[in-house]
């Protein structure tokens, strides 16, 4: 087989096959365990600031990544942020046509650096930069500690 | 060649599993590093991360995620990876940017989070072996050690007991580490000799444990370390050296580390050193295993070849005797979280050469140290060679 | 240390603290599926296996017959030459007595494993397998050894075509 000849399948030709099989435990960390908190017990959503160049940072960080020094102080993000972009997706992870599309967005908070990608929970056709969106949380009882206890941004 | 110094050094407590994330690890160690330096990101020109597998940490591009948290956020980063040997061979990469003249101050960060691999990072480890050759019978990494072991042990007719009392020295002197996670100031001989028979010849206590941890230090050229008067806590690197391997280990006589050998070659004569045993006052060779310690000192040509033995034995690599080794516990005491045992191979020599080892302090002056690092599948050495 | 340091950074977890949920994480489990490509000389080695025998390449460059085969010399950094069989016998270089399974479980019966440096292959070219019809008290460096294959129909072109290596018997090899 030289160069010229081509094939986009390797297992038509002697293989060996097989899996790499691994698990994962991500731990929160410091700073994520505050937030992660916060957004179970009390349905808030927290950032950091750093003391020295006052910049405030979603999701929040141990340290600011300007000054490179511990962000001390806890914040909470205003109730509403706004859409800086949207995708509408209609494949999921693993290319397979979705019943219904959906919604994913960039939303930024006034205030702080950075933001969530999460879903945006309109329709398709109503989906744009520059909405106003909030929070929807699930119930207490269903919150666990994860990004997933927010269900999505709405307007 | 501009001459480069290390100005500070940090690392976090290495501990089977740690809370903080990656890039908090790598902040911790790196933010200590910069304080004891006494010096601000602002003055650092270079990042250079070394991190072992992404398979460990299990974040896919797990350098450039780490970015961040080693204060490399919009600056010139790298990160190198060469198994165990990163933890030496990040230092000489901070220093290729230093002596070259492209970076005044360079951060080298290292960082390590095995628990995040379940249920053991054995799971991962294990995918080193050749898909075809080795991994259809189901090998288990500590039967590579066994047999290198082995080898080392026939050839020279080396006794058991002489590897074990190198365990015992390294988790003994650890107990002067503050962050040990396998200290202990009494184990005894017959302790080692009596654990577990995991791969005959390897023994539980024979081998280090996987370790959460992260390590930092600072790189500074002559001029920074003369302009902002830092002689006092700075130690020169003297000399850099470093060999790679093939991956047929199958092919070669495992009894004497050949690469380990030509790194040391490069290293020493960089640093004009023709007569190591006799120039170098202490060492701190990669010790992943007990036997490894002596393996490697050979392969430094800081012992003949089957002799590193005997000098345990007769308390020469105490760190009271004639050539302290591993004065900091090695990865035998204080732990192996694969790039960030950095802390205690770069860290220990500049800790112990500018006389801030505390508990671990050698007593007898020194003034040139060598350390060294070993990765891949049997392959790789990175040696560093220090001095005042 | 720097005396200067009296807290050192990092917090401990114990498994406890993840199971129980003391502290928030995330599970993740990748699925990712290979077929690697064996190549031209791993190929041609794995369906030699196959028709139970092993094969190696020469280098001209340095004389050398290289085991298992490749397509080229990593010494001479040249392509290899030509083909050529080795014996199915050989010597032990090193081996382990393992306790241990490959998913670091202990077992009870070890397993007996080595490297054999293959007759016919330049010196020390070897391959790593499991020892059979011996003791862990009969194993040792210097040993000579024969393959022991499985039978044709159960052979699929693969390194455990040889069940294991045993001691070589009077009169053979």
């Amino acid at each position: 087989m030289t160069f010229l000849e081509r094939t986009t399948d390797v297992r038509r030709f002697r293989h060996w096959p097989g899996h790499i099989e691994a698990d994962y435990i991500y731990t929160s960390g410091i700073a994520g365990e505050t937030f992660f908190r916060e957004l179970r017990e009390n349905g808030r959503i927290l950032g950091a600031r750093c003391p020295q160049c006052g910049t405030q940072w979603l999701p929040p960080k141990l340290f600011c990544e300007t000054c490179f020094r511990e962000t001390t102080d806890w914040v909470e993000a205003p109730a509403t942020g706004q859409v800086e972009a949207v995708s509408v997706v209609h494949v999921d992870a693993k290319g397979k046509p979705l019943d219904s599309p959906e919604v994913w967005a960039l939303i930024r908070f006034a205030g702080f650096k950075g933001g969530f990608v999460h879903r945006l929970l309109v329709d398709p056709r109503k989906a744009r930069a520059g909405l106003r969106v909030h929070p929807i949380v699930k119930p207490r009882s269903e919150r666990v500690g994860a990004i997933t206890d927010i269900v999505g941004f709405g307007p | 060649m501009r001459k480069v110094a290390v100005v500070g050094a940090g690392m976090t407590l290495f501990r089977r599993r740690l809370q903080e994330t990656g890039k908090e690890l790598s902040f911790e160690a790196a933010r200590m590093a910069l304080d004891q330096a006494g010096v601000e990101i602002n003055d650092v020109e270079a990042v250079i991360h070394g991190t072992a597998p992404d398979a460990f940490d299990g974040v896919h591009m797990k350098g450039e995620y780490l970015a961040d948290g080693s204060g490399g956020a919009r600056k010139r980063y790298m990160r190198v990876f060469t198994g165990g040997g990163t933890g030496v061979f990040s230092a000489i990469a901070g220093w290729w940017h230093v002596a070259s003249g492209l970076a005044d101050v360079a951060l080298v960060v290292n960082e390590e989070k095995m628990s995040s691999c379940q249920p053991h990072p054995q799971s991962v480890f294990a995918y080193i072996w050749d898909p075809i050759l080795d991994r259809p019978l189901k090998p288990n990494l500590v039967w590579i050690f066994a047999m290198e072991m082995n080898r080392y042990m026939t050839v020279h007719k080396i006794p058991y007991e002489d590897i074990a009392r190198v365990a015992v020295k390294n988790k003994r002197n650890a107990a002067g580490h503050p962050c040990a996670q396998l200290a202990d100031a009494n184990i005894t001989l017959d302790d080692v000799v009596n654990s577990e028979m995991m791969a005959w010849p390897v023994r539980r206590l024979d081998i280090s444990p996987p370790s959460d941890g992260a390590a930092a230090v600072v790189l500074a050229s002559e001029d920074v370390v003369r302009k902002r008067k830092m002689k006092e806590h700075a130690a020169w690197i003297k000399g850099v050296g470093w060999c790679i391997d093939s991956t047929m280990w199958t092919d070669r006589d495992l009894y004497f580390p050949e690469y380990v050998a030509r790194a040391a070659k490069m290293a020493y004569r960089q640093a004009k050193i023709d007569d190591p045993r006799k120039q170098i006052d202490f060492a701190e060779p990669y010790d992943p295993f007990d036997y490894k310690e002596l393996h490697h000192l050979e392969g430094l040509g800081l012992a003949d070849k089957g002799k590193a033995g005997l000098m345990t034995r007769e308390g020469v690599t105490e760190r009271d005797g004639d050539l302290p080794v591993c004065p900091s516990g090695g990865l035998m005491g204080v732990g192996n979280p694969i790039a960030a045992t950095l802390g205690i191979k770069i860290g220990e020599l500049y800790w112990q050469l500018t006389g801030q080892s505390g508990k671990r302090q050698i007593p007898n002056e020194v003034r040139t140290g060598v350390c060294q690092a070993w990765g891949d599948l049997m392959q790789f050495g990175s040696v560093m060679v220090m001095g005042t | 240390m720097t005396s200067r340091i009296t807290k050192w950074p990092g917090v401990e977890l114990g498994r406890k603290e993840i199971e129980t949920g003391k502290v928030t994480s995330v599970r993740y489990r990748p699925d990712a599926k290979f077929a690697w490509s064996a190549g031209e000389a791993m190929s041609r080695f794995l369906a030699e296996l196959q028709e139970g025998r092993m094969i190696a390449r020469t280098c001209n460059g340095c004389a050398r017959i290289l085991f298992p085969p490749r397509m080229f010399c990593e010494e001479c950094f040249r392509p290899t030459d030509a083909w050529v069989y080795v014996r199915d016998t050989g010597t032990i270089e090193t081996y382990s007595i393992s306790y241990l399974d490959t998913d670091a479980r202990r077992i009870t019966e070890p397993i007996l494993v080595g490297v054999v440096s293959v007759d016919g292959a330049s010196p020390k070219m070897g391959v790593m397998h499991y020892f059979g019809e011996m003791t862990k008290d009969e194993v040792r460096i210097g040993m000579r050894v024969k393959a022991k294959w499985k039978p044709r129909e159960e052979r699929v072109g693969s390194v455990l075509d040889i069940e294991y290596f045993r001691p070589l018997r009077e009169g053979e090899g």
